[in-house]
């Protein structure tokens, strides 16, 4: 008997997480880390150029630009309209791909439905790839294998997300209750069975969710796809402003971020409907609640439908592609910078870096008030809370491209232009995370210290903060990681850094610099990826 | 013990929704006295202790609490009579990613302006003060440690060592050990009134078990469905009429059943 207590009178030990040795030196390195970051992203902000002499100087600019400007050019409506549904059929075309290619890729990155461990690593490293290779390269290599139209943007869009949606779609099925499948298990069910009948009624509301949220996601992209030809409103508003004709670029502009807003208003109703279902059903659902999965399912169906039709892509593609694919591949090698040393290659690959961190820095700093404004743990009021919540939802949806493009014209500016940009759609983002995450830190510890008669900044530092700070360091290095790739997109319109020798080099077919140079900017991002996993570690002990 | 009253209650009734929590409450407690508060979970023991540092509004009766009239403060005179409350609640209620010391720390904010973060934005005096606490509740050498790293009793005792560096006058227990084994909760229990008698703090302290409420307080008073049923000294009192507070002993079950379905058709109407 005593020997068979001894484990577990072991087992009672409390876990000391390695002493306070190893916790003080954990914390001087996430110390370090952030401390690093925050000391490079200030260089950053101060080699970009924000003076006050510039700023006057964009005002006079930018009266010129909005005389140039008004009235807004919404000739041919009809043409307007149909570019209007076509971007909409294409975006909706390749957030479709990626839920598909994602649903395999998922369930092999997935801790419990992997078939085996070498596969989980498959699956887990086709989706960080996946997530560093910026779609526009994508289109670009995608354009030299394909006929125009619009089947290289559904793939590059397709590709491209499968980065975030098989992620959310392996961490939903990780988070699964196993009960329903082990029995379908324990009755004799095959293993696609125990996925259709024992994952998939678990995993599907928030799989929806993830599709809306990316579809969203991939409308704002599609602005910048229509740069490297993408047909629909990016096209329209980028061989607008070639033309200098800012009245039709503006009007297109305009009609890109309303359809980005009213999509994304469509899809959170449509997220809230999905998410509560369980919530709401009463025992004896009504005719139409019954019906409404149904209707929901063919719509859906329809739409896709609808989609695929109105975006005709060019599928004999797929039969021809293969025949010219090694001699396609051929043109990516071998390495070279071209033109550029290598010095030359790395100031511009930090030029880039730089316009990420100074976004995000300012993405930081303004979402950490309005993101904890709008928690409703630290809003002062219901109101404040639901005018901060829209204010993010404003934010969030001006895609990028737009905000640059504007800023850039105005200011005359590339780098801080840009970077002014990805700030203030990083406050949009990192904004409602930080608030998401803040509104799920346990309530206990914030009551004690508000009997303990703290006040309410008091509780906020002290209970509410270091609870939701594991999380928010989190999202900060993939705002930061998302801004890199951002950052090197927004080259197309001017901002200058290793992106425009992509482009450069992509007009003059050398697809091998252009290879070169995707992978120092996937090296970044990855980097930036692997310090987050380790703070993530450090911040446990 | 002296005369002054630390607690007076008055006719306190809260409504949540429709029901009734508490159900017109009076209680006195004298400085230094200890009261145990016993019921079943439901019976408004909880409800009870929120209303005494207002984390709770009544929606009827008053409450004095320290010479102070409850209701009447907000803001900054809240704070104070707040930060003369100690409280310990059953999940412990540590910031779990934090250290022991700094979660001690924060029982002091109230006497403190503006927000902390970290230990070293706290007085040195304050720090060595805190030390003396640790010690005092048995976890001298784990002040560096991160708080969820110790065991439930460890916690509670943390989170006692955090309501004494309030310096309070009145000590709540909210069930104290009911999240805890039987050999923690006695080593948490015996803390408490050690501490309670040391520094003469009135102490209220919500439990569930009978036995152990018996033999550890100056004072029994029951509740049940938000009403007093007894009140009476500790010593000399005989388990069978403590159990009478409790639905489990025969003579309470039709009564209780009468009760409940008084209140069965006002909660369907409630839930529909």
């Amino acid at each position: 008997m005593t020997t068979l207590a001894t484990p577990q009178a072991q087992a009672k030990i409390p876990r000391v997480g390695g002493g306070p040795g190893r916790r003080r030196a954990a914390s001087l390195t996430i110390a370090g880390v952030l401390g690093f970051f925050a000391a490079a992203a200030i260089v950053a902000f101060a080699t970009l150029d924000f003076s006050g002499v510039r700023f006057q100087k964009s005002i006079t600019s930018a009266q010129r630009f909005f005389a140039r400007m008004f009235p807004l050019d919404f000739s041919e409506p009809g043409e307007l309209l149909r570019l209007t549904v076509l971007t909409l059929a294409i975006v909706i075309c390749g957030t479709v791909l990626s839920a598909i290619i994602s649903v395999p890729v998922a369930y092999w990155a997935a801790r419990n439905t992997s078939p085996h461990p070498s596969l989980q690593w498959v699956g887990r490293a086709t989706t960080v790839l996946a997530r560093a290779f910026p779609e526009l390269i994508l289109i670009i290599i995608l354009a030299t294998m394909f006929s125009l139209g619009s089947l290289p943007g559904i793939l590059a869009i397709g590709l491209h997300s499968v980065g975030m949606v098989a992620k959310l779609f392996a961490d939903a099925i990780e988070q699964i209750d196993e009960g329903p499948r082990t029995a379908i298990r324990a009755a004799g069910g095959t293993k696609m069975q125990q996925f259709v009948s024992g994952i998939l009624p678990q995993v599907t509301p928030s799989w929806i969710a993830t599709i809306l949220h990316r579809n969203d996601i991939n409308l704002r992209a599609s602005a910048i796809l229509g740069y490297v030809g993408m047909p629909g409103l990016g096209y329209e508003l980028s061989a607008s402003i070639q033309r200098l004709d800012y009245k039709r670029a503006m009007a297109v502009a305009l009609l890109l971020f309303l359809l980005c807003a009213v999509m994304e208003i469509i899809s959170v109703f449509i997220r809230r409907m999905v998410l509560n279902s369980g919530h709401t059903a009463s025992a004896t659902p009504t005719p139409w609640e019954r019906a409404r999965g149904a209707l929901m399912g063919w719509t859906a169906v329809a739409v896709i439908a609808a989609s695929a039709c109105i975006a005709q892509p060019n599928w004999s593609d797929f039969l021809t592609i293969w025949a010219v694919l090694p001699e396609r591949i051929a043109y990516f090698f071998p390495f070279s910078t071209g033109e550029y040393t290598w010095p030359q290659a790395f100031a511009m690959l930090w030029d880039t870096t730089a316009i990420a961190l100074a976004g995000t820095l300012i993405g930081v700093v303004f979402s950490s008030i309005i993101g904890s404004l709008a928690a409703r743990n630290v809003a002062a009021s219901s109101p404040a809370r639901a005018g901060a919540r829209l204010l993010l939802l404003m934010v969030r949806g001006i895609p990028e491209l737009i905000l640059a493009i504007v800023l850039i014209l105005v200011t005359g500016l590339g780098g801080s232009a840009a970077a002014l940009a990805l700030g203030i759609g990083t406050v949009g983002l990192l904004g409602k995370l930080l608030a998401d995450s803040i509104e799920e830190v346990d309530p206990g510890p914030e009551r004690a210290l508000k009997a303990v008669g703290a006040s309410r900044p008091q509780v906020y530092f002290s209970s509410t903060m270091p609870q939701a700070s594991p999380a928010f360091i989190g999202h900060m290095f993939y705002a930061l990681d998302t801004n890199v790739r951002a950052a090197t997109v927004l080259a197309v319109v001017g901002a200058g850094g290793v992106g425009q020798a992509m482009f450069n080099a992509a007009q003059l077919s050398k697809y091998n610099v252009v290879a070169t140079f995707t992978l120092l900017v996937i090296a970044v991002v990855l980097s930036i990826e692997g310090l987050a996993v380790l703070l993530r570690k450090l911040l446990s002990y | 013990m002296s005369n002054a009253h630390a607690v007076e209650i008055d006719g306190l009734v809260k409504l949540y929704g429709g029901t009734r929590a508490l159900d017109g409450v009076s209680l006195t407690v004298g400085e230094g006295e200890i009261v145990v508060l016993l019921g079943l979970s439901g019976s408004g023991k909880s409800t009870l202790l929120r209303h005494i540092n207002k984390l709770d509004v009544p929606t009827e009766g008053h409450i004095r609490v320290l010479g102070e009239d409850v209701a009447s403060l907000r803001g900054k005179g809240l704070r104070h009579l707040r930060s003369r409350i100690g409280v310990v609640f059953q999940q412990f209620e540590l910031v779990g990613s934090l250290s022991v010391l700094e979660n001690v720390l924060t029982g002091t904010l109230a006497r403190l302006s503006g927000p902390r973060l970290g230990t070293w934005m706290y007085p040195k005096e304050l720090r060595t003060a805190a030390l003396g606490h640790l010690d005092r509740v048995g976890l001298a050498g784990r002040e560096h440690q991160r708080s969820d790293t110790l065991s439930g009793g460890q916690q509670q005792r943390v989170a006692i060592a955090r309501a004494l560096m309030q310096s309070p006058e009145i000590l709540l227990a909210d069930e104290p050990v009911a999240s805890l084994d039987p050999e923690s909760s006695q080593q948490v229990m015996d803390l408490i009134r050690e501490i309670g008698r040391e520094r003469g703090l009135t102490v209220l302290c919500s439990l569930h078990q009978v036995e152990l409420a018996m033999s550890w307080g100056d004072r029994l008073v029951g509740l049940r469905a938000g009403k007093v049923v007894l009140d009476t000294p500790a010593s000399g009192v005989d388990r069978d009429s403590v159990m009478q507070i409790y639905s489990a002993v025969a003579p309470g079950v039709p009564a209780e059943l009468a009760a409940l379905d008084a209140t069965v058709p006002h909660l369907r109407q409630a839930v529909s």
